[in-house]
């Protein structure tokens, strides 16, 4: 086993600053996102007031572009959700179980399908077709991996000698959030004595710390294979103030443990969560079985979909729309694993975790980051796997709406700041000879069109697309042009309404049951929340990606703000 | 098929499609239309039809269009088209129209008034002259009988009628005209009734209850040129032996010698703009200071103030502060290169929401556009001022009314009332609305929010108040300008 002593985005940024010209590289591949989408708006907004028919032209060729990936993400969305709704109420466990044995596993999945079957058949009303229908997708689907695992020559672990090990790093965090979120780990059906919790502390935290860490000493120790605590030290060399720090010192302190308990890393899974991360019963089942059967296995992260229903119903109504569209893109996401990186709260190998050197400790980023680090020491041969399970987190509530409005303002920003990745990923690529060109090619695109859409489309959409109209001028107000222009916009936009319909009944479907004490108007706003869009894309979607990719272009290097969460 | 390959072909697809369908649709949008007669893309026009009253029939070049309006005719050819939109119980409108390839000729603003007007009066008392206030709220109605010359304020929205201000009549002193200047705000009214031998300035409030003030009692007499202040309807400015002071009305304090050696003035906004005996025309402060001589001596002084020995000027501000003066002449002037527009003229007004003044002189209704000004600024001085002839008839003009939305406009000859398209494109057009018998004195007003003609008409020798609806209310909502645009209140004579 290959222990990497020194963090591998050091060594990639060493290696990269010893080539000649590695500098100028690292800031041509910082100026290119920020570049390529000033550029876009900045294009369009001149050759609207200049040129305006060309730019006209230009506005209908991306709407028309827009709608189509609108189609598409919209088609994977309602894919996703089916196979996320297809494997609600499958029993991990149980499945994993089953992989001691698999030809026995084929054989009662057989069974089980056949019964399922006679039940559809028998099925008078459309309510209790679909959760039988929902079974007998699932059960077909597990057929099918069985059968697929049947053939293989190499055989899964028995699921008994998974260790979990759960990370929670965090600074100034409500003890109760802290304690909620280990109360969600205790109420998993998996075996606790085989998980290892860590409560990740930042020592510039004083004394509260150590308060806390006694607190949650006293009511969880027992309950697991071990509760951990950890104070990460501040102003380490190389390090900055950042979440990827405090969780690479955990994960060390970690490693001397499993050292110590003679507990082999490939037997090892790490989840890394914020800390206010709940998990379903399942996920722990979930994780394992999805980790048992990749013959890949410890090359692979695993990406669960995030929702935000912690507080659903105590935010307002525009930070509930935007943290159901980030569920929602991690779903869509999901639906292409070719492409998929992780985000957020997300569980891996511990070996690999070791091997590529943990995360970064001086990355705002490190969700993303550790994957591009594996993806790179791996050479190609990691991925990111989508789990069918949920983790539940908080959405941002500050004081007022204002003060809502700003946190989620900045804490958008630190997700577009993945964007810091780029130059990272790039240097890595030109290092790294291993991986095929077109894989390479593949994954540029991807970064760069995920972020340069994510922080244009919703000016395009709400105010760029528009200055032919506005600013055209009397000429331009007498083409045809002009004429077609607001009436295709219309019509592709209301069109895509039946996109904002779908993810409406969605997000109604998705939503966890109304507590008692909120009142039934407030499913009201669940349905008008969707008018918000064309006020949130560009306000608090496309300006703080375009405020992170200016930073990073202009060498303004973003820090760490935690998102205080209630 | 698996998922994958699913979703690959749902990929695929998608971008063929989005191949395919981008350039026809913006071959489309552009105009462009496949001929598969000759082979070949050939390049279309659109005529865009829009009517008040909505659901008018379209005949094009005499074939009745499928569609109602609004309406767009798209993939016409280049070349003139006969348009012509009809509705039960409406006047017809018709128009030859020229289509260009790759643009749209908008007929967007139609107006058909119904073919039947039926005019009622509205008031007992004799009703001479009506001004309406700045927010068209009220219309100041002028009465003059045998016992006095009154001020009335009519509520057009409640429909009541307020008395504010009268003077009693005097062989001595007869009241040939009434002069009415409206406080920002709109709360007062200052009524300047001018006598054969000597003024008299009443500040009326607009209520019931108010009593009128005569500004005799407050300042000695007799002054000229009295304007509300722009901030505050409680204080006045007013020129008295060529210098401006300014009156509180309510405590009665007096501040004198803002300015000196004034002929005229006028207050807007923020600024106090004044002609000089020495015939400059200035800019200034509220409290006088730093003042600008906005006309530097290029013969232009010689100009207004040779064909005007009175210099009494009404003067026009649009809302992008160009500036226009027209003296009791005639003389149009502005303050834009090279100043002179035009002679001869008998009133002008302007346009609220863009950078147009009408114009009238004899029976010909002219349009002076500073915003076409502005792009053709290179070839101005070759071109002279760009003005267009809206509209001629064979009776002097009285008055125009431009509509709020500014496509047309009422205007009023010695004998007519009649609805002119003022959009230069398509300007020709005219419906009439009606006659009447008060010649050069007859005056009118349009509400653009009920869409109905106020003005006065004989009625058994009596001049009376008429009023007809002519569309339906609110057919022009609010139009937003950053600056409303100004105009000196006018002296109206009796």
């Amino acid at each position: 086993m290959m222990i990497a002593q020194e963090n591998e985005h050091d060594i990639l940024k060493k290696r990269a600053d010893s080539h000649h010209g590695a500098v100028v590289w690292r800031r041509i591949f910082e100026i290119t996102p920020g570049f390529l989408s000033w550029f876009l708006l900045l294009a369009v907004a001149f050759f609207a007031l200049t040129d305006p028919i060309p730019a006209a032209v230009f506005v209908i060729c991306f709407y028309l572009f827009w709608f189509f990936r609108l189609i598409y993400m919209t088609i994977l969305l309602v894919a996703s959700y089916v196979v996320l709704a297809r494997e609600r109420n499958t029993n991990w466990i149980e499945r994993c179980r089953d992989l001691n044995n698999v030809s026995v596993a084929i054989k009662r999945a057989q069974e089980r399908l056949s019964k399922h079957e006679e039940e559809v058949k028998h099925a008078q009303r459309t309510r209790e077709k679909v959760p039988i229908t929902r079974r007998l997708h699932s059960e077909t689907a597990y057929l099918r991996r069985l059968e697929h695992l049947a053939q293989t020559t190499e055989q899964p672990f028995d699921f008994r000698s998974i260790y979990h090990v759960v990370l929670f790093p965090n600074y100034r965090e409500d003890i109760h959030i802290l304690k909620s979120a280990l109360s969600s780990l205790r109420e998993t059906n998996y075996p606790l004595e085989r998980l290892i919790v860590v409560v990740a502390f930042e020592e510039r935290e004083g004394e509260a710390a150590h308060a806390k860490a006694d607190e949650l000493s006293r009511e969880f120790k027992e309950i697991f294979f071990n509760l951990m605590t950890s104070f990460h030290p501040d102003g380490l060399p190389g390090e900055r103030q950042v979440k990827g720090a405090n969780a690479t010192w955990a994960a060390k302190k970690v490693m001397e443990f499993l050292n110590e308990e003679k507990i082999a890393f490939e037997q090892v899974l790490v989840s890394c969560f914020d800390a206010d991360t709940r998990v379903g019963k399942e996920y722990f089942g979930c994780l394992t079985y999805n980790f048992l059967i990749r013959p890949n296995r410890l090359h692979c992260s695993f990406q669960p979909i995030p929702v935000y229903h912690n507080n659903l119903w105590q935010a307002p109504a525009f930070a509930r729309i935007l943290e159901t569209g980030s569920s929602y893109w991690q779903l869509i996401e999901s639906a292409n694993p070719d492409h998929l990186v992780t985000f957020s709260s997300h569980s891996m190998s511990f070996q690999a975790l070791v091997e590529s050197g943990f995360w970064p400790v001086d990355m705002i980023s490190d969700d993303s980051a550790i994957f591009w680090k594996c993806f790179l020491h791996y050479k190609g041969n990691y991925r990111a796997i989508p789990m069918s399970a949920t983790v539940s987190m908080n959405i941002i509530i500050g004081k007022n709406w204002l003060d809502t409005f700003r946190r989620i303002y900045v804490q958008k920003r630190r997700w577009a700041w993945g964007i810091e990745n780029f130059p990272m990923v790039m240097l890595g690529f030109l290092e790294t000879r291993e991986i095929p060109l077109i894989e390479k090619a593949r994954h540029t695109l991807k970064m760069l069109e995920s972020h340069v859409s994510w922080a244009t489309w919703g000016l395009m959409l709400t105010l760029v697309g528009w200055l032919p109209v506005l600013f055209g001028g009397r000429e331009y107000g007498f083409s045809v042009v002009s004429y077609h222009l607001p009436r295709i916009a219309q019509m592709i936009f209301n069109l895509a309404t039946v996109s904002m319909l779908i993810s409406a009944i969605l997000s109604f479907m998705i939503v966890p049951k109304r507590p008692a004490r909120v009142s039934r108007f407030r499913n009201l706003s669940f349905a008008f929340q969707w008018l918000l869009l064309p006020l949130i894309l560009p306000v608090l979607l496309a300006l703080p990606a375009l405020d992170a990719q200016t930073r990073l272009m202009l060498g303004r290097y973003l820090h760490f703000e935690v998102s205080r969460k209630v | 098929m698996g998922l994958k390959q699913l979703r690959n072909f749902i990929f695929w697809t998608l971008v063929l499609l989005y191949f395919v369908l981008a350039p026809v649709i913006c071959f489309q949008a552009l105009g462009f239309v496949f001929d598969p007669r000759t082979i070949s893309f050939v390049k279309t026009g659109i005529i865009s039809i829009d009517s008040e009253p909505k659901e008018a029939s379209v005949y094009l070049n005499g074939a009745l269009y499928a569609e109602k309006t609004p309406t767009a005719i798209s993939r016409l050819r280049a070349g003139r088209y006969e348009v012509r939109v009809e509705a039960p119980n409406y006047q017809t409108w018709v128009q030859p129209l020229e289509v260009r390839a790759e643009e749209v000729t908008r007929a967007e603003h139609i107006l058909l008034p119904p073919v039947a007007i039926k005019p009622s009066a509205l008031f007992s008392i004799p009703v001479q002259t009506i001004v309406p206030s700045h927010d068209e709220r009220f219309l100041f109605l002028i009465s003059q009988d045998a016992k006095a010359t009154a001020v009335y304020a009519f509520d057009m929205k409640k429909d009541r009628l307020m008395f504010l201000a009268d003077h009693p009549r005097s062989p001595d002193n007869p009241i040939a005209s009434v002069s009415l200047n409206i406080s920002p705000d709109d709360r007062r009214l200052l009524v300047l009734f001018h006598g054969k031998t000597s003024d008299e300035h009443i500040v009326a409030t607009i209520s019931d209850r108010a009593i009128p003030i005569s500004l005799s009692k407050l300042i000695k007499m007799p002054i000229a040129n009295v304007r509300f202040h722009p901030r505050s309807s409680k204080e006045m400015l007013y020129l008295q032996n060529g210098v401006l002071n300014q009156l509180d009305l309510e405590e009665g304090i007096l501040k004198e010698g803002i300015l000196k050696g004034l002929k005229s003035f006028e207050v807007i906004e923020d600024k106090i703009y004044y002609f000089t005996d020495d015939a400059h025309l200035f800019s200034a402060n509220l409290d006088g200071k730093e003042a600008i001589d906005l006309l530097p001596d290029r013969g232009l002084r010689r100009l207004l103030f040779g064909q005007n020995p009175r210099n009494t000027y009404r003067m026009f501000l649009t809302p992008k502060g160009n500036a226009f003066w027209l003296s009791e002449k005639g003389t149009l002037l502005t303050n834009r290169l090279p100043y002179f527009a035009d002679e001869d003229v008998s009133g002008a007004t302007l346009s609220t929401i863009s950078e147009k003044l009408f114009y009238w002189k004899a029976g010909e209704l002219w349009l002076l556009d500073l915003s076409d000004l502005e792009e053709k600024r290179q070839n101005f001085f070759e071109r002279g001022p760009s003005k267009t002839l809206l509209w001629k008839s064979n009776q002097p003009i009285v008055s125009v009314r431009v509509m709020r939305e500014d496509n047309h406009a009422i205007v009023v000859t010695e004998k007519k009332i009649v609805l002119v398209e003022t959009e230069p494109r398509l300007s020709g057009n005219q419906f009439i609305i009606g006659n009447h018998s008060l010649g050069r004195k007859i005056t009118f007003y349009f509400n653009d929010d009920l869409g109905e003609l106020y003005w006065t008409d004989l009625q058994d020798e009596i001049p009376t108040l008429y009023h007809a609806k002519l569309f339906r209310p609110s057919l022009f909502p609010f139009s937003f300008s950053f600056r409303k645009s100004y105009q000196s209140p006018e002296e109206v004579f009796l």
